[in-house]
């Protein structure tokens, strides 16, 4: 490994492992992939991303993709970083997991697809566990990190793996505040995103306030179709980066109810552009980031308490105003520095010392 | 639930073999649709009869239970405690009925016994095989009148359970009533206390807005005081030998630097103006960005840099040069690249052609004619090819601004015409100039007749300022 440093002017070769499905969208996960490979580089490393496609149309396709990672040769690089699943599985002498998430289906959303699972499909959960668990605690894999807390407890109950929790930084640059005009609710329309309950809640709502909802997703349809005939309610399709920081410096506050998120940068960009958030109880990282009545509320998924929630910022513009000040204050703009500090140590290239100095 | 010590490798072996089998014909699918053995639903019998006989007897006592049975159903929503004394009564029951089963069972084989080794041994007369039979008549009869009785019995046990359990119900229904509305009085006293507790935070957070303000409001004080006596403590450190005539008429004077935070917060309204005016000049800044094919914007005398912000927001590499170091403090505050120098010195030191695009705010108009044309001829310096000059300044087409709104600012010295910044820009080397009027007075316009009218509505409530863009040739 020394060797092969030296020639290179000292610095590592490091490879994140990118698990790509077939269509190529670019959501909160590519966005990761980029920002942990710009915090390896700034930290020293040679880091590149290895895109890797993983095919999950069917359960002899997961297999089939398990052991394409499984048998994927990276031996060029002096260590691996895989993120997801099933990139775990690598075999490589240098590799530490920073997971974003296991096939969730085969997890906690189980009971949520599927009602009544024949003996077949409890098989397939208990194989997918099994081998996520073997991958995890094989010596190869040095050590696992996790995005978040929700991920580091799903690890610590269905796989009784202890990880660490790192928080990624920011994926964008140039948030700012500006107005307060709207709820703005961002992010991929899928049912586990639970946009409808914001929708519901918004019939609770007699105040002439808005709802902008962005992003584009397979359940975008059925989400469209609850909201119609409330003229309030817009949904605006996917945005460019500039719209989308500014649907955020101009909004009232943010709306962010998914079911038991990994980890949630939507909180985070809110933060960023000083805008409270209104979440709920169990939707996972958000629900520990957002302090009750300090940051924003956290409220049961129901959508009259969140209505309630949502008319109190909205009668109160300057009381939501404040608790953005509150949010920028609270979040951390320095984590992507802390995570590929953490990481390089993992995977024994720099002492974690140098890296935070 | 999870099997800890499984070896991926083996796992993995498998899963090939799996794949690489389910590539060839269909007979290897067949084994992995193998369901999962199901466990026997077969429940295990109780008892097998071990005789004939038995059997005979058990068949017309099977109604008697069956029928208790039945007579239960009813009470199949009852309680708990009387679900299990339910229970235990049948499983006495089934033991009257195995012994009684028994009994009868031994005592006709050891009637019918002697009477069959006779039948076997040879003829037997009918009287005394009808006599058995009547014998076996009269024991079932008592047999069934016992049973009878016995049900009758259980059946009574039955009822009586069934009325407690009934009594049971209601009450547990009168309790739950009770529990229900003990909740919603509860449910209402956490509503309460919540609401209770929004206030409290709402004022909270009032109270903690007003201590902001009040910091920042003494925050700037401290900083101008400090100023004060730095130009104090320096004005005496640079005289320490003479007498002072400083020292016998203390004539503070005011720091400009002071007098200019003062002014800007008080006679503009940087929301209305800067922040958002800017953004119109976006536009040109981006096409001098593209025909110069470089992104650095010097913003000069940037003020608190609400325009540098602005730029930064949208992505160009905006950097300011201001000469007053309380502005240059609250800049950096916002994170802003700024150089404390003055403007002209600062433009002097710049290499040739490496900007942009330059602009100056409400800068021109504090300038002497000499120094006017000095930053002209030097912005065309530092501007590469194709970039745009920006200037902002009070009209005096305006009489509101011409007569009184200009000399707000007592560092202003010069109300310029459009028409001479114009012209200047010209003769310095700068082509394609251009006017722009902006920032007209909050002011409804109406549509008069007469030309006169017409004329000073424009005088009066036309634009505030102009905006000159010019470009340096390519």
């Amino acid at each position: 490994m020394s060797e092969r440093q030296s020639e290179r002017g000292g610095k590592p070769r490091i490879a994140v492992l990118a698990t790509g499905g077939r269509s190529a969208e670019t959501g909160g996960a590519e966005r990761f992939y980029v920002g942990l490979r710009d915090a390896l580089v700034d930290a020293g490393a040679d880091a590149s991303i290895h895109w890797e496609i993983s095919d999950e149309s069917s359960y002899q396709a997961i297999l089939a993709s398990y052991l394409r990672f499984y048998d994927c040769d990276l031996s060029q690089y002096d260590g691996v970083i895989s993120t997801k699943a099933p990139g775990y599985v690598i075999r490589h002498r240098n590799h530490i997991c920073y997971l974003q998430h296991t096939m969730r289906v085969f997890y906690d959303m189980f009971e949520e697809e599927f009602k009544a699972p024949d003996a077949d499909l409890l098989a397939q959960r208990r194989m997918i566990q099994t081998l996520d668990t073997a991958a995890f605690r094989a010596p190869r894999t040095r050590k696992v990190f996790a995005i978040g807390e929700e991920v580091r407890l799903r690890l610590e109950r269905y796989n009784d793996v202890s990880a660490e929790v790192l928080h990624q930084g920011s994926a964008m640059r140039g948030f700012y505040c500006a107005g307060a005009r709207y709820f703005f609710l961002p992010g991929r329309l899928h049912r586990w995103k639970r946009v409808n309950l914001a929708i519901e809640a918004m019939r609770h709502i007699e105040d002439p306030v808005e709802l902008l909802i962005s992003g584009v997703g397979e359940d975008e349809d059925t989400f469209r179709a609850l909201a119609r005939g409330d003229r309030r309610i817009r949904f605006l399709g996917r945005l460019s980066d500039q719209d989308l920081l500014r649907t955020y410096a101009n909004a009232l506050a943010v709306l962010f109810v998914p079911l038991r998120e990994d980890f949630g940068l939507v909180t985070q960009e809110a933060f960023l552009s000083g805008k409270p958030v209104v979440t709920c109880t169990d939707s996972g990282e958000p629900s520990r980031i957002v302090r009750d009545g300090v940051t924003g509320y956290v409220v049961p998924p129901d959508p009259k308490l969140i209505a309630s929630a949502m008319a109190k910022l909205a009668r109160q513009p300057n009381h939501a105003k404040a608790m953005g000040r509150q949010a920028r204050l609270d979040i951390d703009d320095a984590s992507w520095s802390k995570v590929s500090g953490a990481l390089m140590a993992a995977l024994g290239f720099a002492p974690p010392t140098a890296t935070t100095a | 639930m999870i099997e800890r010590d499984t070896d991926l490798d083996e796992l993995m072996r498998a899963i090939r073999a799996d794949i690489d089998a389910s590539r060839s014909p269909e007979e290897k699918r067949a084994r992995s649709a193998d369901p999962i053995a199901k466990p026997s639903a077969r429940a295990p019998q109780s008892q097998e009869p071990d005789s004939a006989y038995e059997i005979q007897v058990a068949m017309p006592e099977s109604s008697g239970p069956s029928h208790a049975r039945d007579s239960g159903k009813p009470l199949e929503t009852e309680a708990p405690k009387a679900k299990r004394a339910k229970k235990k009564f049948f499983a006495k029951v089934f033991d009257v009925r195995v012994l009684l089963q028994r009994a009868l069972g031994l005592r006709r084989l050891a009637k019918l016994a002697p009477h069959l080794e006779a039948l076997r041994n040879g003829p037997v007369p009918i009287e005394e095989l009808s006599f058995a039979v009547n014998d076996l008549r009269q024991d079932i009869a008592r047999m069934s009148a016992e049973l009878a009785a016995v049900e009758g019995k259980l059946l009574g046990r039955v009822a009586s359970v069934a009325i407690r359990s009934r009594l049971a119900n209601d009450e547990l229904a009168g309790r739950i009533a009770n529990t229900d509305a003990l909740e919603g009085r509860f449910e209402d006293r956490i509503a309460e206390s919540r609401d209770h507790a929004d206030r409290g935070r709402i004022e909270l957070f009032e109270g903690a807005e007003r201590v902001h303000s009040t910091l920042e409001r003494h925050w700037r004080e401290i900083a101008d005081q400090k100023r004060r006596l730095d130009l104090l403590v320096g004005e005496i450190r640079r005289k320490p030998l003479e007498p002072s005539p400083a020292l016998q008429t203390p004539s503070p004077r005011p720091a400009p630097a002071t007098l200019d935070w003062n002014f800007d917060d008080r006679f503009r309204d940087p929301v209305a103006e800067s922040r958002q005016g800017g953004a119109v000049y976006f536009d040109s800044v981006r096409k001098a960005c593209e025909a110069t094919g470089r992104r650095a914007v010097l913003d000069l005398r940037c003020g608190n840099g609400d325009f540098l912000e602005l730029l930064a927001t949208e992505g160009f590499e905006a950097s300011g040069v201001e000469s007053n170091p309380a502005m240059v403090e609250r800049c950096r505050a916002r994170g802003l690249e700024v150089v404390e120098r003055d403007a002209i010195e600062h433009l002097q030191g710049l290499p040739e052609g490496g900007l942009a695009c330059v602009s100056a705010f409400r800068v021109i108009e504090r300038l002497s004619h000499d120094a006017l044309l000095a930053l002209v001829s030097l912005a065309l310096r530092a501007l590469a090819p194709g970039g745009a000059l920006i200037l902002e300044t009070p009209d005096p087409a305006n009489l509101l601004v011409a007569a009184e709104r200009f000399y707000y600012d007592p560092m202003r010295r010069n109300p310029l015409p459009s028409e001479l910044v114009a012209f200047l820009v010209e003769a310095c080397g700068f082509v394609d100039v251009a006017v722009a009027p902006r920032h007209p007075l909050n002011h409804a316009p109406r549509a008069y007749d007469d030309p006169m009218l017409a004329l000073l509505q424009e005088k009066l409530y036309g634009p505030q300022d102009y905006g000159v863009i010019a470009w340096k040739p390519l």
